[in-house]
C-alpha cells in the first residue's frame, strides 16, 4: 500500500533526513464499512475451507485508504506536509462491519541541509 | 431398512462435504506455508526495526509509511477442533497456526512493497490484529512500519 506522495506519512516520531519546524496538532480520519450480502456469504463459504478471505483484504485495504486519506486531507487543511507518529485501530463495532480508524500528528517538516 | 438409509441421507452427505472441504483446508494451509518459505527466502534477509530510530550501522534518509494486509479464515475443521480443546483447555495449535501464517503474510506483503519502492530498511514496525469477523472466526492482520531508502 502507497500512501500520496503530496504528504509524508510515517509511523515514528521524527523522520530520518528532515527536522519538524513547527508541530499543526493532531488529526485523523475513520470509516466504518459493512461487506456486502454476496461477499458475505462467499467469505462464509471460504470459510468453511480456511485460508485467506481476499475479499475482505482488499475491502479493509480500501477502507483504510480511505481513512487515510481524511486524516491526510485534515492536514492539508492545516498547511502541514507530513504526519508523523500514525496509528492505526481496528473495531468490529457489530457483526458484519468494522471501523477502521488512523491518526497521527500533523506537523511541517524541512529537509536537513 | 432402506427408510433409514434414505432418512441418513443428508447427513452423509453434509458429513462428506464437510470432509472434502476440510481436506481441502489442509492441503491449502501447507500450500501456502510452502509458499511462504519460498517468498521469503526471495525476499533475502531485509532489516526490520521495532525501534523507532535507525539503529547504529544502518543508513537511510526520507521515511515513508508502508504496510501489508491479510484477512484469514480458520476453516471449519479447525472450529470443531478448537470446540473440543475448550473444554480441557490448553493450547488451540490449530488457531496458532493460522495466525502465525498470517502474521508472515502480513509482513511479507510489507515487505515485498517496500523492496519494489526501493526501501533498505523498515524501522518501527508494529502488527495489529483484530476481530473482524464478528461471530465468525476471522481475523484480519495488518503489519505497518517507516521504510527508509
Amino acid at each position: 500500500m502507497n500512501y500520496g506522495l503530496l504528504m509524508l506519512l510515517v509511523n515514528t516520531e521524527t523522520i530520518p533526513g528532515y527536522t519538524v519546524v513547527e508541530a499543526k496538532g493532531l488529526v485523523s480520519g475513520n470509516t466504518i464499512r459493512a461487506k456486502h450480502l454476496g461477499r458475505d456469504i462467499g467469505a462464509g463459504l471460504k470459510n468453511l475451507v480456511g485460508g485467506e478471505l481476499t475479499g475482505y483484504t482488499e475491502l479493509l485495504n480500501e477502507s483504510r485508504n480511505e481513512a487515510t486519506q481524511r486524516m491526510i486531507n485534515t492536514a492539508m487543511s492545516m498547511q502541514a506536509n507530513a504526519i508523523v507518529n500514525v496509528r492505526f485501530t481496528t473495531s468490529a463495532i457489530a457483526g458484519g462491519a468494522a471501523e477502521l480508524y488512523a491518526y497521527g500528528t500533523a506537523v511541517v517538516v524541512q529537509p536537513n541541509q | 431398512m432402506s427408510e433409514v438409509l434414505i432418512g441418513l441421507l443428508p447427513i452423509l452427505f453434509m458429513a462428506a462435504v464437510y470432509v472434502t472441504l476440510s481436506v481441502i483446508g489442509v492441503v491449502s494451509e501447507q500450500r501456502h506455508e510452502k509458499e511462504l518459505d519460498r517468498r521469503e527466502a526471495a525476499a533475502g534477509h531485509f532489516p526490520l526495526f521495532d525501534t523507532k530510530t535507525l539503529p547504529p550501522g544502518v543508513s537511510g534518509t526520507a521515511g515513508q509509511l508502508i504496510s501489508g494486509n491479510v484477512v484469514m479464515g480458520t476453516g471449519y475443521l479447525k472450529q470443531f477442533l478448537a470446540g473440543f480443546r475448550q473444554l480441557v483447555g490448553g493450547e488451540v495449535k490449530g488457531y496458532q497456526r493460522v495466525l502465525s501464517r498470517a502474521r508472515r503474510e502480513a509482513q511479507l506483503r510489507m515487505v515485498e512493497a517496500a523492496q519494489q519502492q526501493g526501501a533498505t530498511a523498515i524501522i518501527n514496525v508494529r502488527f495489529e490484529t483484530s476481530d473482524v469477523g464478528g461471530m465468525k472466526p476471522f481475523a484480519e492482520v495488518m503489519c505497518y512500519g517507516t521504510m527508509v531508502r
